[in-house]
């Protein structure tokens, strides 16, 4: 669903992917996504609805996206 | 009745059924319209519902909206890294700002039009999902038929992903597995109907003819066959959000070199918009091989063993056909009749499992297949037809 260009600045993978079947690493990564999940939403659904609709908290999917390549640009840099 | 369809081109089946009964059908993009009434199916595009003074309305909502994206910016987040909190200081509402504009405009004429039914074919993205919303908002049902068959990756606990978020009322799904995948992230059992998958209706009704797809693609027929199916970043999951497709794909090119004869077809997504980027990796490392994003029931059955980067969809596909073997880099671990190459193998190594695979005999695929998609009788779209029926009877 997500129309990423492989030209995207992305990660390395030796550095975030790490094995990602490694349990810790796994819960740690399965928790900071369900972390920006929630964020997404809760943040908006604060936004008053247009016509019923809550179209801010709609854009949750391109919201979460971002969020995790950031997450992940930071923790490479770190 | 008046139907509204997300932007997805498989509809096409769909739509023409319910034309065929009598149904007005309308399409949130212009280019479906353009199908639909190319193939003599009678549409009219959403943006046809736009008046002037709403569209004023829903740009002053998505002004008001973004006035306060800062001053909402930063709760809930102050343990975030430092580039997300940059990004939602900074830059939310820049990132909104056409969005927010668009599906704000998009409820207007939603509304307008005021459909009996919507049918979509996720209920995440945010237009699909604003459709699933408008309709759930206003009692009428929304019908989600899955693009695909979504599958448990290990990519965390039902409900942590954005795939989870569930706003369609009713669910047109494959079969058991999808079916158990929805109710457990809670999908009312009820509002469930089992259908196949429409997409593959066409595969089903498919007469294999492997010489005729070799002499299309200009290849071989003495040597094998390889498809690798390509794939593209996703970054909706934070343990799918790497530079997997990249790295297997560059594994696939220094594999095949270790197989002299072997011919390459890559066949990438049809809408992952990286079919130049594959070309060049091949030309770089001196492969020859066929790119394509389309042609791909011909590239099927030209194959004699298809690859897929993961679970994908295509490998559902490559089952109608009988001489196709199946592998996958990952994923379908319980799946025996699947071939797993493994994601960490060294190129040497992804050679050596081709060989051993081009070796062996096809398997059986029919109950695989059954697990994943239910039945596939090539009446999936027709199935469909029948709920949405009795969701507006």
């Amino acid at each position: 669903m997500s129309r990423q260009k492989v030209s995207k600045r992305r990660p390395k993978k030796e550095i975030m992917k790490m094995d990602i079947n490694e349990p810790a690493l796994n819960k740690s990564m399965q928790n900071r996504q369900f972390e920006h999940l929630l964020f997404a939403e809760k943040w908006g659904a604060s936004f008053s609805p247009f016509l019923g609709v809550p179209v801010v908290q709609c854009i949750t999917y391109d919201l979460v996206q971002v969020l995790n390549d950031l997450y992940l640009q930071d923790m490479v840099k770190s | 009745m008046k139907i509204l369809f997300s932007p997805y081109q498989k509809f096409i089946p769909i739509a023409k059924m319910l034309h065929a009964q009598g149904h007005e059908l309308v399409s949130s993009h212009p280019g479906l319209t353009k199908n639909f009434n190319d193939l003599d199916i009678p549409s009219k595009p959403l943006s046809d519902f736009i008046k002037p003074d709403d569209k004023i309305n829903a740009l002053n909502y998505s002004s008001a909206a973004l006035g306060k994206m800062i001053d909402q910016s930063y709760d809930g987040y102050v343990n975030f890294s430092d580039k997300v909190k940059l990004f939602m200081t900074n830059n939310i509402p820049a990132f909104m700002y056409s969005r927010l504009a668009d599906l704000s405009i998009a409820v207007t004429a939603i509304n307008n039009y005021d459909p009996d039914i919507i049918l979509v074919h996720n209920d995440v993205e945010p237009i699909t999902r604003t459709m699933a919303a408008w309709a759930s908002g206003n009692g009428k049902p929304c019908l989600h038929i899955p693009h695909a068959v979504y599958m448990d990756v290990g990519r965390g606990a039902p409900g942590t992903d954005v795939h989870d978020i569930i706003t369609a009322s009713h669910l047109a799904c494959a079969g058991k597995y999808q079916r158990e995948w929805y109710e457990e992230r809670g999908f009312v059992p009820d509002n469930i109907r089992e259908v196949g998958i429409p997409w593959l209706d066409s595969f089903a009704r498919t007469v294999p003819a492997k010489d005729n797809a070799i002499r299309l693609l200009s290849l071989r027929p003495n040597l094998p066959v390889i498809t690798y199916a390509s794939s593209w970043r996703q970054d909706t999951n934070l343990l799918g959000c790497h530079d997997g497709v990249e790295e297997y794909y560059g594994k696939i090119l220094e594999a095949i070199q270790f197989m002299p004869g072997a011919q390459l077809i890559v066949k990438v997504h049809p809408h992952g918009n990286n079919a130049d980027w594959h070309m060049v990796q091949a030309k770089d490392k001196g492969v020859n091989c066929i790119v394509t994003a389309t042609h791909l029931e011909v590239v099927l059955q030209a194959t004699d063993l298809l690859i897929s980067y993961g679970p994908s969809n295509i490998i559902f596909e490559g089952s109608f056909f009988p001489s196709v073997r199946l592998a996958v880099s990952h994923g379908y671990e319980q799946d025996k009749e699947i071939i797993k190459i493994g994601e960490n193998a060294a190129s040497i190594q992804v050679a050596e499992t081709i060989k051993n695979a081009l070796g062996a005999e096809s398997q059986n695929y029919t109950g695989f297949r059954y697990k994943y998609c239910g039945i596939t009788d090539g009446k999936s779209a027709k199935r469909v037809v029948e709920f949405v029926e009795e969701l507006l009877s």
